[in-house]
């Protein structure tokens, strides 16, 4: 039996310390999903919070067919999402936020201004949902394209397809941005 | 290599995550292409906008506190059972008795919710004009409590559960009180 059935079964039967040992492995991962889409620290940890509790409800009912991974980042994900809805924090907070806890030191070294960094994400930000999240998710998170369908409930060809207009659309916002800037 | 598969191929190469073959054929790639080079660029900057320091985080959070706060929560839930899942308790026993169309499934869903939501909520609910003040309910309040439902068949296909959506919450809406009474009853 490999480790992730292993851990499953584990799960599943209620067992404590694989939960423990679960969460322990994921929550960084999931912590850092969050934070890029919440980007707030608190709100972050209230996700993990959250995704997790909830994976600790549904665990009897999971069937298995995806990883345990991909369906945690997809409640994790729907949570944010969820609360990104919610009017007040949709409104995003990354701007002054980032700038009183003195990201221009953070930033200094990585030889990119914050401004820039703002701006990017602030183009980023426009692009339709499902190519944000698929952008978001291929290169900032790493996950291949056949997790993306499983946590976006796609073909992984439209995960393809989402990914490619993505870039093409954002290659293009930024250059009109350069252009303004000149 | 060409840019098809250099264009896929670039976020594992940015996290450093290709095979070293793989690796030097996309690099190879780059240095013919201006047009990859600039999508490679653009990529790496938005990993590093995405980067906790740049979404402001100085220190990273305490892992162990915040495993030992959802080892906590999960502990508590375990002692007492949400209301959602007592509703899904009350629906799989439900869910044998009438052989319900798919709509009226989906509306018991929601009632079987709006009557764990009023377990907490609204004990008054059980006297005997349940049914009416559960008709009273506003479309938005079924919309909240069908949406917490929704959540709760996390993973979607992955568990089970459909979102309930706006159609059905109007179908539930038009249900006549005897309908809905009916549907309690069974609960
Ligand atoms: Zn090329």
């Amino acid at each position: 039996m490999d480790a992730e059935a292993n851990l499953l079964g584990r799960l599943k039967a209620g067992d404590e310390v694989a939960f423990a040992e679960f969460v322990e492995s994921n929550q960084r991962r999931i912590y850092y999903l969050a934070l890029r889409w919440m980007r707030d620290p608190e709100e972050a940890q209230d996700v993990v919070q959250r995704t997790f509790l909830r994976a600790h409800r549904a665990i009897g009912r999971f069937r298995g067919q995806a990883s345990l991974q991909t369906w945690l980042y997809r409640i994790a994900l729907n949570l944010c999402k969820n609360a990104m809805r919610d009017a007040e924090r949709a409104r995003r907070k990354s701007e002054g936020y980032a700038e009183h806890l003195g990201l221009e030191r953070a930033e200094a070294a990585a030889n990119t201004s914050s401004e820039d960094f703002k701006a990017l994400r602030g183009v980023i930000d426009q692009l339709p949902e499902r190519q944000r999240e698929t952008l978001l998710l291929r290169v900032v998170e790493e996950v291949s394209f056949k997790e993306i369908a499983e946590i976006m409930r796609c073909s992984e060809g439209t995960a393809k397809s989402n990914y490619h207009h993505a870039v093409k659309n954002l290659r293009t916002m930024v250059l009109a941005e350069q252009k303004q800037d000149r | 290599m060409s840019c098809q598969t250099t264009h896929e191929r670039l976020p594992e190469w940015l996290a450093g995550l290709l095979a070293s073959s793989e690796a030097a054929g996309v690099e190879h790639h780059l240095e013919a292409c201006g047009e990859c080079r600039a999508e490679a660029e653009m990529l790496r900057l938005t990993r590093a906008a995405f980067s906790p320091a740049a979404l402001g985080e100085q220190v990273e959070p305490n892992w162990a506190t915040m495993l030992q706060k959802v080892l906590r929560a999960a502990r508590l839930e375990q002692a007492a059972p949400s209301f959602v899942d007592r509703a899904r308790e009350w629906l799989a026993e439900a869910w044998e008795l009438p052989r319900l169309k798919p709509a009226l499934a989906t509306a018991a869903v929601v009632l079987v919710c709006v009557m764990g939501f009023s377990l907490t909520m609204r004990p008054y609910l059980f006297g005997p004009n349940r049914a009416s003040i559960l008709a009273s309910l506003s479309v938005d309040e079924l919309e909240v409590l069908s949406e917490a439902m929704a959540m709760e068949g996390e993973g979607g296909d992955l568990l089970e559960a459909e979102p309930v959506d706006a159609e059905t919450l109007r179908a539930l809406e038009a249900l006549p009180a005897d309908e809905l009474n009916r549907l309690l009853r069974t609960i």
